[in-house]
């Protein structure tokens, strides 16, 4: 028998992002239990320094053009990859960022928390390079169990075991399901490399492996029918968790999605899209009518993301380049945005103790800059000119219109007044209720670092979306193939404001 | 061999088997069967002494154990992983040591932190 | 002969199995777990999975099934915490999926010509822990690798979950 690997310096460069992160978070980790007494904001520092180092190399990678396929194409890094990568290293970036003063309410393990946060963005990282089955299943796996601890890091908190718990028997049950649906896959086929299950024909046993696997990752990205988990756990996670779990997971499944449906099950799109379709309206409505009676903040949020998943869904749904560049692009202001809205919520949280709506009455009296942020991440999502969840929803809306998905489009104008009636709601306890309490809030200044990037990011990408759309247009050149017009760029009657 | 339907080369393992399961069978049954039966409530306590229960015998267990148990775990999936690498050793040469030793230097990462963080005492 | 060996292996597989989440005494469950490991060990065996069998019994009998009494102990279960509300549900769900198998079965007909191919004949040649070795470091070093990783956050997970009385100083 002979042993085949040849592994140059040049596949190892392909890996050289996730080299770097694992060295890091191993450096942090070893750092904390060695010098027990470093102030854990410092080990915050260290991380962050770590994952803009990464970043850079990414953005290299982008721009160097650098690409190409490991282990038999099981690990592929192309710009779809590297788009989804930048994505997540720079959301993990600004929660590490966003946690510091939150990490004072541990009792315990303050350290491990960002070695924990750092792991799971390295699982996200290779989910966003798997290219088989066998690579979905191991990193999902990896980048859900430093959630499954982080969930339930507030151990004195019955609310955070609790969602821990939840999301932990959640989780392993869409584990299951994710393992039986590749078994039934690779039974079926005997291959588990996507571009070589293109050739498949649909047999029964593909065809429930397939529902299964994406049951499962349904459930990562929190889509309708498995939503269950996302309330109690967004609502007793800490709130920098909340906020990297209603991002960074979902970034990354999305990932694998795309390459599953535009790769591997190409030839059955009128199938798939049907699916879609209807997971899509289900999210979108049941998130946003559930969203208006929440009490609580993240609860809102958490509702509202699921209502944002079903938007992201269309794009997916539409099944072509176009739509899978409105899809990026949607992430990137979702990113943004919802980022932003928890970076208010975690900093509004710091001060009051508390996540109630009620709470946020008068908010302008308190702390305008904070109140004015709020504004702008709700009113971006909610998709109102000239913010960058406006041109997002353009350009999803307008990839469905190219492939006649008028029912889809509709449910989805519908949507976007519902979910901007609820928003508008704590925009108005915000500006016109008064405050129980009229002292003025203190932010730190990572906290405000935070909140400023979302805010630039969301203004940036509404008035001069140009060069994002590029990129994203860039990013998805792999799928031009796909059946469907090929909108390489947005129609100039879409861009108002500067483009 | 390897392509029989049926592996009959585990037919002696299976027969070990047989064994143990017919030596505890048979054991029960002849002692249930040898043994005379006269059974009364004061016997039937779990001391004869007559001597009280202080409280039941099933206490929860400390969480220590369960830390131990999940560590064995961990690194005997360790040393699965560690077989099939010395049965190919020879084959896999200078560079499947690198791959051996860059897996267990991560492992070995959670055991250095294990034992700074005294999970390995038993205080 | 082989049929037969898959038939007692997977029916008393699937009987053990009912009887994990069926019985009241959570030791029961966890005995009948163990019956349940073996056998699957039994199946890999029959495929010449040796390997795969060996581990079975080593990990799963071995070690897990050694968490698992200690989970049990931990919680100190007594019978009657038991949740059956959704018993119901369950049987629906179950029925539903079971009559997708059968469908699924009937529709494949057990045709021969759609099983995978069998293990290269490079195996009967060399063992089987050799062929898995082969692979195992060479196609699948990524997975093998990020193995580790997720043992590290494992480990690492669960001293932070059980741990309770380490104060960080």
């Amino acid at each position: 028998m002979k042993f085949t690997l040849t592994m140059s310096g040049a596949d190892l460069l392909l890996l050289l992002p996730e080299i770097l992160l694992t060295t890091w978070l191993c450096v942090v980790l070893a750092v904390d239990f060695v010098w027990p007494q470093l102030r854990k904001d410092r080990l915050a520092y260290l991380s962050v320094g770590g994952l803009a180092v990464v970043l850079v190399t990414l953005f290299w990678f982008d721009l160097a053009g650098i690409s190409g396929t490991l282990f038999k194409h099981m690990f592929v890094v192309d710009r779809l990859a590297i788009f989804f990568k930048i994505l997540i290293v720079g959301t993990t970036l600004l929660v590490i960022l966003a946690s510091m003063d939150y990490v004072r309410r541990f009792r315990f393990f303050r350290g491990e928390y960002y070695f924990l946060v750092l792991m799971s963005a390295l699982g996200m990282m290779f989910m966003s390079s798997a290219n088989d089955l066998l690579s979905v299943f191991i990193t999902v796996e990896f980048s859900t169990f430093g959630f499954y601890v982080l969930v339930a890091y507030l151990r004195q908190d019955l609310a955070s075991n609790e969602a821990g718990l939840k999301f932990f028997i959640l989780g392993i049950f869409a584990a299951g399901l994710l393992a039986y649906g590749i078994s039934l896959v690779y039974g079926e086929t005997g291959k588990i490399v996507f571009s070589d299950i293109a050739s498949a024909s649909a047999t029964p046993g593909l065809v429930i492996g397939f529902l299964l696997i994406f049951a499962a990752l349904g459930f990562k990205i929190g889509a309708v029918p498995f939503h269950a988990w996302i309330p109690d756990t967004y609502h007793g996670a800490p709130t920098p968790i909340t906020a990297f779990l209603s991002i960074a997971p979902k970034v990354a499944a999305f990932a694998i999605l795309l390459r599953m449906l535009f790769v591997s099950l190409a030839t059955f799109k009128p199938a798939w899209v049907v699916l879609l379709v209807a997971v899509s309206i289900l999210s979108m409505t049941y998130g946003n009518i559930v969203a208006i009676a929440q009490r609580n903040i993240k609860r809102l949020l958490a509702y509202s993301g699921i209502a944002q998943i079903g938007n992201v869904l269309i794009g997916l749904a539409a099944g072509t380049k176009m739509g899978s560049d409105a899809m990026l692009f949607y992430l990137l202001t979702y990113l943004f945005a919802n980022l932003g809205a928890f970076a208010v919520v975690i900093a509004v949280g710091n001060v009051i103790r508390s996540d109630e709506i009620e709470d946020y009455s008068g908010l302008n009296r308190r702390s305008p800059f904070l109140a004015f942020a709020m504004l702008v991440f709700l009113l971006s999502l909610a998709g109102v000119p000239p913010l960058a969840g406006f041109i997002g929803k353009i350009y999803i809306f307008l990839a469905a219109i190219d492939e006649g998905l008028y029912t889809l489009i509709v449910v989805g104008l519908i949507n976007v007044v519902i979910a901007l009636y609820y928003y508008l709601v704590i925009v108005k306890k915000m500006y016109i209720n008064e405050p129980v309490d009229p002292s003025p809030l203190r932010i730190s200044g990572p906290m405000t670092a935070v909140v400023y990037v979302g805010l630039a990011g969301t203004i940036i990408l509404g008035i001069y979306p140009r060069p994002f759309i590029d990129w994203v247009v860039g990013a998805t050149l792999m799928f031009s193939n796909l059946v469907g017009p090929t909108a390489s760029v947005l129609p100039p009657t879409v861009l108002p404001f500067g483009g | 061999m390897a392509n029989e339907a049926v592996p009959l080369n585990y037919i002696p393992i299976l027969l070990f088997m047989a064994i143990v399961v017919a030596f505890a069978v048979i054991s029960l049954l002849i002692g249930s069967i040898a043994r005379p039966s006269h059974p009364y409530p004061a016997k039937l306590t779990p001391y004869e002494s007559g001597s009280p229960l202080f409280s039941d015998a099933r206490v929860p267990f400390p969480m220590r154990y369960y830390i131990i148990a999940m560590l064995f775990v961990i690194f005997d999936i360790e040393f699965v992983f560690l077989f099939p690498w010395a049965v190919g050793f020879k084959q896999l040469g200078l560079l499947g040591l690198l791959e051996m030793g860059l897996f267990i230097g991560i492992l070995l990462v959670g055991y250095w932190y294990a034992w700074k963080k005294g999970a390995l005492e038993w205080e | 002969m082989a049929q037969l060996l898959f038939f007692y292996l997977a029916g008393v597989i699937v009987l053990t199995a009912i009887l994990v989440v069926g019985l009241r005494n959570p030791i029961y469950s966890v005995l009948s777990l163990l019956i349940m490991f073996f056998h699957v060990a039994g199946l890999y065996v029959s495929l010449h999975a040796e390997f795969l069998a060996a581990v079975q019994i080593i990990v799963y009998a071995g070690a897990i099934l050694v968490l698992y009494l200690f989970v049990v102990m931990l919680l100190n279960v007594k019978r009657e915490d038991r949740y059956h509300y959704q018993f119901p549900i369950g049987a629906l769900l179950g029925v539903a999926i079971l009559t997708e198998a059968v469908v699924l079965a009937i529709q494949r007909g057990y045709s021969e010509d759609v099983v995978p191919s069998p293990p290269t004949s490079e195996l009967s040649f060399t063992g089987n822990t050799e062929a898995i070795g082969e692979s195992l470091f060479t196609t699948y070093l990524l997975p093998f690798e990020i193995a580790s990783l997720i043992l590290l956050v494992a480990m690492i997970g669960a001293i932070i979950l059980a741990k309770k009385d380490i104060l960080t100083r």
